[in-house]
């Protein structure tokens, strides 16, 4: 009676474990949305069942032990009484025994059939849930996994507790309770493991797995159960012979046969801890003191959930029953006290710079036909002409400058280049010019704008967590996106290279010089897009950024080449000087003296031009024009040449160069000649002819030091000169002595110098003695070019009927 | 049976707390929380309003609670291939920001938000593609900012996809937007080949305008150093001209004896052109002693 008694408490109190590890699982599933652990614990909780028909059959047993006590009780005083009604009327007292008769008849059968289709129903439901779910897994399942390891291994204390007690005929019930309860914790470890593989590896496939093969072992457990009760319906009853309970699984018993796998997972405890684990201080300390521990932990785990902490560079926002009072601070760092779970709720905000990233889509699909940038030596490398990053870059699309556009040709002007050069295409509605390369198409006309890739960065903060995580649901992306929007609005509107002349709200050359001006404007636009007005996420846009803007990587060739065409004619202006420079040095040592030798020449030639109108009666103020436009040209040239010096840093710390000298003469030849024009419309005397003078004296001052060729045909012409002059002077000197010789002796003294000729140029001149008559000689004379002396010559023999070749 | 007391107590608390979890239910700050009795609507808390949000308490089983998330929710819709009023293609791609107005004709009529997310972009992809066919492509895009009607567009898709489906679902359409702009794969081929060329007639201008500045510069030099070289030529003849006249005074000296200083000049000429290239023919009858070449001279005497 009193082991019936004890079988029934250790029934109760299985089932009390066993439920509270159900609810602990529970928790545990709702808490981390796994499956595998809702799997187990509604495989835990049949397990309640169990214990609960094992306690009812304890009990019936020890209402019939207490019953035959007291017949035995009754039949002794009837005995020693002498009654001589012997036995029939005691059996009719025997109704605990037919209770007991009944359970077994059909109790027990009864609950069989529930419990395997309970498991069975249980086993199908879960199996479709399973099949048609695979949410996401919470990753912080830390804490609950420190539970359910602590209720599972008590779990498994007690069952191989009571495995071992229903060794004994006496408490043999307890066998089908226990064996299902090591099944739970086996179960429970699967889920630990599961947990843990989503805890520390982010990896579901574990619990994918268990939450198949629970159902599938319910199943397995129902169909067992089932077969066995039919089987027992036809199977021989000996007498004697112990009955097996209908709901107590034959697998499971094998399985849980403390001698075989419990056994062996004791040992294998005991040996891994070394020592025997089921009969420490500790484990048995667990078996008293488990409910107060459970108690304690549900007090540290509320209090727990009354403190909030607030790491540095967070805030967070404490809700009290789902409610957000935005009239109230967020909490900052620190530690901070709110209602436990589940009143109050904090929710954490990471209020540090965060970074968006525009103008980029999926990542990039690999292409080997493609050259990729990417590192050289070590380096990483971003070229135009090669796709570069780790995302595929969008294409972004912005206008093309329309011809005649205001602004266009003088930004032209400055770069050097022809007005069309950029401005082909025709932007007009209708207009076919658009395509003036030709290039229709079946789907349409090429539309009048280019192509480019940007990629930049919102960097932004969180000030408001009220807004930014309770107003939209994805506020990154709904900042990713107005951020879009607005570079599209901006970019639609842009140019690539070309500068207007005056400031417009158009952003210009965004691919150079424009691109600080259009960082700094599309920071105010998406600014004044998420904080002010209709949104508002509640952020602080701290920076925009642009790492590249630039064409689209076919095109980036042409623009390289167009850089190297600018640098080309850089080139060509740099030869051009240098051979300019020839020509002044070829006049002066100084190329400065021949420019300024030049410029004053010039000045000379238009003031004399000028003094001669005026002598003509002319109109000289209308004159002076052309040498005026002429100076202005000249001037233009020079403030070319000096911005051109001016960045290469020569004119840096006050340095003068040629060019400045130049232009300051130039410029006082204009003021000249304006006075001069100014003076001719007052009518005032215009005294060219002294000024000419003056002119002259500089062209002259500037004509000496011109040391190279005017030099030298000015030295020359001296030469001649003087050669001239003294050879004439000289024969003047011998002519006189000549008369006095030739009115001396007038015939000899001329045939003297008569000869004296021949004697001079005889020698040196071939001569031929003719010595026939030289009537029949007939000299021929070849006077062809290159021919030496003696060829020109042929001498023929002039006979008759010879016939000359020539 | 008094060591297990504990446990049956915890057991309890537990039993109890899943009572209080079937009988209550909290609404958040940002959620739309619709009580159903039986599938009917019996109550409607909006967590956005002031003072709805908190504890509310509900019949176990029979009432339904059914959430709705009251923020503000995002898409983008596909990339579409669009045609604009001027035939041109162009794909575009929108992002709508809508949430749920009025929660009972929502639950009434679609249910859940992913749902509603399904339905509100088919509508949007239909309203895209007319907004933006009622557009030039020079609307979209344009040098000029005052003609582009980007703002009107999504406006205008806003107040569209509004009157589709505000009424229908029980949502607010808050914003409706460009997330991008581009060409297809074909045209933007032949946008860039444009660009290319662009790109060459730039690069002949640079080529064509460096050669002009340099001739210019070249000749430039040029004329003002042959101005200077024409200079000195002109002083050259002046200094020369000095000398002929300083000759022609001594010419006088010759005046008084003009034969004779005729006669030496023709000498002087004589000299000079006979100096050079002159042939000379002797007749030989005529050059004595030529003839003893031709005979043998009588030594015996004439």
């Amino acid at each position: 009676m009193h082991e019936q008694a004890r079988g029934k408490r250790i029934a109760l109190l299985g089932a009390a474990l066993q439920l509270i590890i159900a609810v602990v699982l529970l928790i545990t599933a709702l808490w981390t949305g796994s499956p595998a652990t809702l799997c187990c614990a509604l495989l835990v909780a049949g397990g309640v069942l169990l214990w609960l028909m094992t306690a009812i059959l304890f009990y019936c047993h020890q209402l019939q032990q207490r019953e035959l006590a007291e017949l035995d009780d009754l039949a002794r005083q009837e005995a020693a009484a002498g009654t001589i009604f012997e036995g029939d009327h005691l059996d009719a007292h025997r109704q605990a025994e037919a209770r007991v008769a009944f359970v077994y008849r059909w109790v027990t059968p009864a609950f069989t059939l529930l419990w395997a289709a309970l498991n069975a129903a249980v086993g199908f439901w879960l199996l479709q849930w399973v099949r048609g779910n695979d949410p996401a897994l919470a990753t912080d399942a830390g804490p609950a996994l420190l539970f359910v390891v602590l209720v599972g291994f008590v779990g498994f204390l007690f069952s191989a507790y009571t495995l071992g007690m229903s060794r004994q005929q006496i408490w043999r019930p307890l066998r089908a309770p226990s064996g299902f309860m090591l099944l739970g914790t086996l179960a429970t470890l699967a889920v630990v493991v599961s947990l843990a593989a989503v805890a520390w590896k982010n990896s579901g496939g574990v619990d994918r797995v268990v939450s198949f093969i629970l159902p599938l072992i319910q199943w397995v457990l129902a169909a067992e159960l089932l077969i066995g009760f039919v089987l027992s319906l036809y199977r021989p009853r000996m007498p004697g012979g112990e009955d097996w309970l209908p709901y107590d699984s034959r697998v499971l018993a094998f399985v849980a046969n403390p001698q075989r796998i419990g056994r062996a997972i004791a040992d294998t405890l005991n040996y891994q801890f070394g020592f025997e684990v089921s009969r420490t201080w500790f484990s048995q300390l667990l078996a008293k003191s488990l409910a107060p521990l459970l108690v304690i932990g549900a007090v540290a785990m509320v209090l727990i959930s009354s403190i909030v902490i607030v790491d540095q560079g967070e805030v967070a926002v404490v809700t009290h029953w789902g409610e957000v009072d935005t009239s109230a601070e967020p909490l900052g760092p620190g530690l901070h006290m709110k209602w436990p779970w589940p009143i109050d709720r904090a929710r954490h905000f990471d209020t540090r710079v965060r970074q968006l990233t525009l103008g980029v889509g999926g990542h990039r699909e690999h292409r080997p036909d493609v050259v990729q940038g990417g590192t050289f030596k070590g380096r990483e490398f971003a070229l135009w002409t090669e796709e570069h990053g780790e995302h595929a870059e969008r294409d972004f699309l912005v206008a093309v400058p329309r011809r005649g556009h205001s602004g266009d040709d003088k930004a032209d002007d400055k770069t050097g280049v022809a007005p069309s050069a950029e401005t082909h295409v025709e932007a007009a509605p209708g207009d076919t010019a658009a395509a003036d390369e030709g290039a229709e198409t079946v789907e349409g006309k090429v539309p009048a704008v280019n192509v480019i890739r940007l990629v930049g960065a919102v960097q932004y903060r969180v000030v408001d967590p009220y807004r930014f995580g309770y107003v939209y649901e994805d506020p990154e992306e709904l900042l990713s996106e107005i951020a879009h929007r607005e570079l599209i609005g901006y970019c639609s509107s842009a140019t690539l290279l070309e500068a207007g002349a005056e400031p417009t709200d158009r952003p210009e050359a965004i691919m150079a010089d424009g691109r600080e001006e259009m960082v700094r404007r599309l920071e105010d636009r998406i600014r004044q897009a998420v904080t002010g007005g209709q949104v508002d996420l509640g952020v602080e846009i701290v920076a925009v950024t642009f790492r590249s803007v630039h064409p689209a990587t076919e095109a980036a060739e042409a623009f390289e080449e167009v850089l190297s065409a600018r640098l080309g004619q850089e080139v060509q202006y740099y030869r051009a000087m240098s051979q300019a420079n020839q020509y002044y040095v070829n006049i002066a040592d100084d190329p400065a003296v021949a420019r300024k030798l030049a410029a004053a020449l010039k000045q000379a030639k238009a003031l004399a031009w000028l003094a001669n109108m005026e002598r003509q009666g002319a109109d000289v103020a209308a004159g002076v024009a052309r040498p005026l436009d002429a100076l202005d040209k000249d001037i233009q040239d020079l403030d070319e040449t000096l911005r051109r010096e001016s960045i290469l840093g020569k004119l840096r710390g006050g340095q003068t160069t040629v060019a400045v000298d130049v232009r300051r003469i130039l410029l006082a030849h204009r003021e000249q000649l304006e006075r001069i024009r100014d003076d001719a419309q007052a009518g005032r005397p215009l005294d060219l002819p002294a000024k000419i003078v003056r002119a002259r004296q500089e062209v002259e001052s500037l004509f000496e030091r011109a040391t190279g060729e005017p030099a030298k045909i000015v030295d020359k012409a001296w030469a001649d000169r003087w050669k001239l002059e003294l050879g004439e002077r000289g024969r003047a000197n011998a002519f006189a002595a000549q008369v006095a010789a030739d009115q001396a002796a007038p015939d000899v003294y001329r045939h003297d110098l008569y000869l004296d000729v021949w004697d001079e140029v005889l020698p040196s001149a071939p001569k031929y003695v003719i010595g026939v008559d030289p009537n029949r000689i007939e000299p021929r004379l070849n006077l062809e070019k290159g021919q030496t002396f003696y060829d020109q010559v042929d001498f023929r023999q002039a006979t008759k009927g010879d016939e000359s070749d020539e | 049976m008094k060591t297990y007391l504990g446990l049956i107590a915890l057991a309890l608390l537990v039993v109890v707390a899943l009572l209080i979890y079937m009988v209550t239910y909290t609404v958040g700050s940002t959620e739309l929380a619709l009580v159903a009795r039986f599938g009917k609507v019996t109550t409607v808390h909006d967590g956005r309003l002031p003072g709805q949000a908190g504890l509310k308490f509900k019949w176990p089983l029979i009432d339904g609670l059914t959430r709705y998330d009251g923020r503000i929710q995002q898409f983008e819709d596909i990339e579409s291939q669009l045609t604009t009023k001027d035939q041109q293609q162009i794909l575009v791609t929108m992002f709508c920001h809508w949430r749920i107005a009025d929660p009972v004709r929502f639950y009434a009529q679609i249910e859940s938000i992913d749902k509603a997310e399904a339905r509100i972009r088919e509508a949007l992809v239909s309203v895209k593609s007319s907004v933006l066919s009622q557009y030039n492509m020079d609307q979209l895009i344009n040098t000029d900012p005052a003609r582009m009607k980007l703002d009107e567009i999504e406006q205008k898709a806003t107040r569209d996809l509004a009157a589709v489906v505000a009424e229908a679902y029980g949502v607010d359409v808050v914003d409706v937007g460009i997330k991008s702009l581009g060409l297809t794969k074909s045209i933007t081929k032949q946008v860039i080949e444009v660009m290319k060329k662009e790109r060459e007639a730039q690069i002949n201008a640079f080529r064509a305008a460096g050669t002009s500045r340099a001739d210019k510069i070249r000749s430039r030099a040029r004329t003002a150093s042959e101005a200077i070289l024409d200079f000195a030529r002109l002083k050259a003849e002046n200094i020369r001209t000095q000398g002929y006249r300083e000759s022609a005074r001594l010419y006088q000296e010759y005046a008084e004896h003009p034969e004779f200083a005729m006669f030496l000049r023709s000498l002087e000429s004589l000299r000079q052109e006979l100096t050079q290239q002159t042939v000379i023919f002797l007749d030989g009858s005529k050059v004595p002693g030529v003839k003893y070449f031709k005979e043998t001279p009588d030594l015996s005497g004439q």
